[in-house]
């Protein structure tokens, strides 16, 4: 990488040559971009909205590797292209089992139609004149943003324009001094490691919010399937405790959807054909012998990717990738497999543990070295495993914190149910009960 | 010639993408799209992976992480195909008027006593099949 | 056992990822190795790399990837050809066909092989009766072991013949 040079700051080396054809793939990326974005809009299916939503965080991520961002791309990729859709999917499932009008799902229940209208929870055309009719104070808004855009599109350095200070700072400082190859890592993890710190504890309030939002009345020991556990529990506790006729019948057709109840978990074994629901909290057998297999590939990448990603450094990217792989695990296994550590009482603690690390990590700079994120750990050289001193170590606290803080949230939004057991013993009858637990998510 | 060979694999992989995704536009219903989107990953993706190892050498960071990506995606392609067709066919739907054969249903309309004529299969209270055989 | 299995894998591709020959990264590499080994193993089963040492077992191995190599080839053009002519009448059908495969194992490696051969999908599988179901492009004539024949017979021989037969664990 051309960064040693501290005076004259190469213009990035792919404009010279192929100028043209790179424009073209730009602009091709942005109109991309742009209609992914129009038809998460306009698209009247929901799940076709998540997929395209999914497409939009995809390109955003080639956008990225075209502009020389390799380290955002990956971040982009397994947050924007996977994790932001699987929010969202678990989100319109949640609603449309638990928040759509009560009459209308009974309706779908009971014909079990077989491809379900998706379209019944959109609230009708949400074009720009309806925008502007309904909602004007959205409209400008909405333009007032695309002038910021606009504005700050105009602004970005390319081609013969001068670097702003901040990149020459960090180009002439990140292999002299952190001994870092990686000129974006060293913005992130060392000149501005304050800015990060800061982005970390708001997604750690992020977490917050969702844990708080989605917390059921009880303690639970799991995310998911806990009433089951719990129902027991109270029984033993209080064994004259008789729940209402509705209340039960609310929770077998709950526990019906979701395929759990009675019967064997293995879905190996159904005859073909047999249409769903099916009891099986698994996949079947070549799915999660794949998934194993896959699983210690990309964990093991995922760790690599911390260490060295981008010497130093993806800790944010690996965290991605690790609830990529605990998705992949509870998805192709089922909950149990990974209940051990995807609990609240585990994953919390680490992630609090986490976020302890990198502020002892940090406060530590303001005792030895008198500021605040200075680096006090010495400096290896380049290349290897511990140069950049402080970074990698900010890198791997990034880590724990970001993995667990979105296996909290994803799990956390997962495991939202309704309580069907009404808020008050005056008003009885379920179907009223509008105080439920919803899924939140932040984005 | 490394430079022909890499041209060549990227020509085939990028073609064969482009082909793929033709066939998920050309093919008549969910089950013929599948194969379409296992050739994407299987001809698509992997000589593009391969035009990397080539260019960059196998013993290098490119190429092992191109070689790892190639794994993942030759064992992922047919995984996400499995998982889709057998939600696909559980969830009832039928396969185009062109199919010619649905052993399965064959099946299940033959335990179920004749009950249900008619091509499609009906919604409502799923046949119960005790297929043992 | 399981966890060595599992670690040993997993710092055959910290080696392929990183290429780089330091003591530095061998230590890093088999402590991640281990932590993946312990976090994983749970899973289940898996044989290690080492399996792969013996001649035969190389050999068969090899003889499966070959075939699946040229078979996925040959049907990928196929699939190809079909697509840019639209007019060649696609006979696409469910088909149920008899497995040799028991184990878990076994079952995964079959269906994820004839599913790379594109002409064939993997749809379903019914352990109790050793059947798998696919979808194909080209449904084939005759009885189910016709059908087998054309769909996972050679698979399965190849892949029996290169587990032996003999490790029937997990």
């Amino acid at each position: 990488m051309p960064v040693t040079s501290p005076t004259a700051v190469p213009a990035p080396s792919r404009r010279h040559g192929a100028e043209p054809v790179f424009w073209a793939v730009d602009y091709l990326l942005l109109a991309l971009l742009l209609t992914a974005a129009f038809l998460v809009i306009r698209l009247r299916n929901l799940n076709a909205c998540v997929m395209a939503l999914s497409a939009l965080g995809l390109l955003l991520t080639v956008v990225f590797v075209v502009l020389g961002a390799p380290d955002v791309a990956h971040a982009e990729v397994v947050v924007g292209g996977v994790a932001l859709p699987t929010l969202f999917l678990i989100a319109i499932g949640k609603a449309r089992t638990e928040v759509a009008e009560p009459e209308q799902t009974n309706l779908e229940e009971t014909s079990q139609s077989p491809a379900r209208s998706s379209t019944s929870l959109r609230t009708g055309g949400t074009g720009a004149p309806d925008l502007l009719r309904h909602r004007p104070h959205a409209a400008v808004l909405s333009l007032l943003l695309l002038a910021a855009l606009v504005v700050a599109m105009l602004a970005i350095p390319r081609g013969a324009r001068p670097l702003p200070g901040m990149a020459r700072h960090a180009i002439q400082v990140a292999l002299p001094q952190w001994h870092l190859t990686e000129v974006v890592n060293e913005v992130v993890y060392g000149t501005r490691a304050f800015d990060t710190f800061g982005e970390t504890f708001l997604l750690l309030a992020a977490v917050l919010s969702v844990v708080v939002l989605t917390r059921p009345r009880e303690p639970r020991s799991g995310y998911v399937g806990e009433d089951v556990a719990g129902r027991q529990e109270q029984l033993e506790i209080d064994p004259h405790l008789r729940s209402g006729p509705d209340e039960r019948q609310a929770r077998e057709a709950e526990r019906e959807e979701e395929g759990l109840g009675r019967g064997p978990l293995t879905t190996d074994a159904q005859p073909f054909a047999k249409p769903f629901p099916e009891r099986g909290e698994e996949m079947t057998v070549v799915v999660r012998m794949g998934v194993r297999v896959v699983a210690v590939l990309l964990t093991t990448a995922g760790c690599f990717l911390v260490v060295q990603g981008y010497t130093p450094g993806g800790g944010f990217p690996a965290g991605a990738v690790l609830l990529g792989v605990v998705l992949l695990i509870y998805v192709a296994h089922g909950y149990h497999r990974v209940a051990a550590v995807v609990r609240p009482a585990v994953a919390e603690t680490i992630e609090l543990l986490g976020a302890l690390a990198i502020i002892v990590l940090q406060s530590l700079g303001l005792l030895l070295r008198g500021s605040f994120t200075a680096n006090w750990v010495p400096l290896a050289p380049a290349r290897t495993l511990r140069s950049g001193g402080i970074a990698q170590a900010f890198s791997l606290g990034e880590f724990v914190v970001v993995s667990s803080g979105l296996v909290i949230v994803v799990f956390a939004v997962l495991g939202a149910t309704r309580d069907w057991t009404s808020d008050d013993d005056s008003a009885d009858s379920a179907g009223q009960d509008r105080t439920a637990h919803e899924g939140g998510d932040e984005s | 010639m490394r430079l022909v060979v890499v041209a060549a694999l990227l020509t085939i992989g990028v073609g064969f993408s482009l082909t793929a995704g033709l066939g998920l536009i050309r093919m008549p219903d969910v089950y013929t799209r599948v194969h379409s989107s296992t050739l994407a990953a299987v001809l698509g993706a992997v000589p593009v992976f391969l035009a990397l190892v080539v260019g960059k050498g196998p013993i290098s960071r490119y190429g092992g992480e191109s070689l790892l990506a190639c794994i993942l995606v030759l064992v992922f392609a047919p995984l996400s195909a499995h998982a889709l067709l057998r939600a696909t066919y559980r969830g009832r739907v039928p396969l185009w008027s062109g199919a010619k054969v649905d052993q399965p249903r064959d099946r299940l309309r033959g335990k179920d006593s004749g009950a249900d004529a008619g091509d499609e299969p009906d919604s409502g209270a799923g046949p119960e099949p005790q297929a043992r055989g | 056992m399981r966890v060595v299995a599992v670690a040993t894998w997993c710092y055959l591709v910290w080696v392929a990822l990183s290429w780089t020959a330091t003591v530095e990264f061998a230590v890093a590499g088999l402590l991640v190795s281990l932590a993946v080994g312990l976090a994983l193993s749970p899973l289940g089963h898996l044989p290690g790399p080492w399996t792969l040492l013996r001649p035969r077992r190389a050999a068969a191995v090899l003889a499966l990837g070959t075939w699946v190599l040229v078979h996925s080839t040959a049907s990928s053009l196929r699939l190809a050809a079909r697509i840019w002519t639209p007019r060649r009448p696609l006979a696409s059908g469910m088909v149920i066909v008899p497995t040799r495969a028991r184990t878990d194992a076994e079952l995964a490696a079959v269906g994820i092989l004839t599913s790379l051969v594109v002409d064939s999908q993997l749809v379903d599988l019914a352990r109790a009766d050793d059947e798998l179901q696919f979808h194909v492009l080209q449904a084939p004539a005759g009885g189910a072991e016709d059908a087998r024949r054309a769909i996972n017979g050679p698979v399965e021989r190849l892949l029996l013949g290169a587990l032996g037969r003999r490790e029937e664990s997990t």
